[in-house]
């Protein structure tokens, strides 16, 4: 994998609602409280220049595959492999979506039923343990604790 | 009114299938997740999906995302499009710029250059240059001083249109 630089993304928003964004690249290795550190006198410095406002802002890491694999023939992403998770509390699931997952890994069951996903695979466990072990949370920051469930789903 | 942190920050994997068509995996991590920790588990997680899919594996981006909680009313008349552009010179002799939306008139001169020696505009090149700044041109050479600075338009978008046209 490549690293690219790290970009920080500041959105403004006019009077008429309209939005446009502010790119900056930053340097190498910048970490997420240097930015944060820069980031509050760059948007004031940037507030006192501008007739709209600053609404929201991104701090974006991306990585590069530099040997990607070809797509094995047929392979489409509106066939999706979805995961539910649960969390520690009564708090709501998760939900991880894997588009073209591979046959291999699904339990065809007889005409009418769902085909679920062989969670007693040991590539699909060792998925889920690198998701889990990544701390996955649902979007309100309630961590993850199990997969319960996973089955094929169409995504058109 | 200040910037708030979401929840989480999001790591999202993209791949490609043989059509060519691009789809996404997406998930959420807390947000006080150190940037170097979700890399190293984006990286476990990139060996172990590339098993499972028939896709080709592109890469990934991990983002934090803040939002304004209270933002204030934009100036009458401000728009998007009405830019201030700003091109910077970087130690290695290449060039980077940023756009900033909706420049505000009274910082500009009748030719439509910024007016540099305003003092909000220095306060801002000031911050961009400082020998302890972050910010980078796209080859990751330090920004070291200002080249250009002007207004400029861009085209509006449909969704930028006024709605009652």
């Amino acid at each position: 994998m490549a690293a690219l630089l790290p970009q920080l993304e500041l959105v403004f928003q006019d009077e008429t609602g309209s939005t446009g964004a502010l790119y900056v690249n930053l340097t190498a290795g910048t970490t997420v409280s240097e930015a944060d550190s820069v980031l509050g006198g760059f948007a004031a410095a940037l507030q006192r220049l501008t007739g709209t406002v600053l609404v929201r802002t991104r701090l974006i890491y991306r990585l590069r595959n530099t040997t990607p694999v070809a797509a094995a023939p047929g392979s489409t992403i509106k066939r999706n492999g979805v995961f539910l998770i649960d969390t520690s509390s009564d708090a709501p699931g998760a939900i991880v979506a894997l588009p073209a997952i591979l046959d291999d890994y699904l339990i065809f069951p007889p005409p009418g039923c769902t085909t679920m996903v062989d969670l007693s695979n040991s590539n699909v466990i060792a998925f889920i343990d690198a998701l889990i072990g990544a701390g996955v949370c649902n979007p309100f920051g309630d961590t993850a604790t199990t997969v319960f469930a996973a089955y094929l789903a169409s995504r058109v | 009114m200040a910037l708030v942190n979401l929840p989480t920050a999001q790591l999202k994997f993209t791949l490609k299938d043989s059509s060519g068509s691009i789809g996404h995996l997406l998930i959420h991590v807390p947000y006080a997740t150190l940037a170097s920790v979700a890399i190293i588990a984006a990286d476990a997680i990139s060996a172990a999906l590339a098993l499972l899919t028939g896709c080709s594996f592109l890469g990934y981006s991990l983002t934090y995302a803040k939002r304004e909680n209270a933002p204030a009313d934009p100036a009458a008349g401000s728009r998007v499009e009405d830019k201030g552009e700003f091109v910077w010179l970087t130690a290695d002799g290449r060039t980077t710029r940023f756009s900033l939306p909706g420049i505000l008139d009274t910082l500009l001169n009748v030719d439509g250059s910024i007016d540099r020696a305003n003092t909000d505009v220095a306060a801002l090149i000031t911050l961009v240059e400082d020998v302890s700044s972050i910010f980078s041109g796209a080859s990751g050479s330090d920004i070291v001083s200002i080249a250009e600075a002007y207004q400029r338009f861009t085209r509006s978008t449909k969704g930028q249109l006024p709605s009652n046209r």
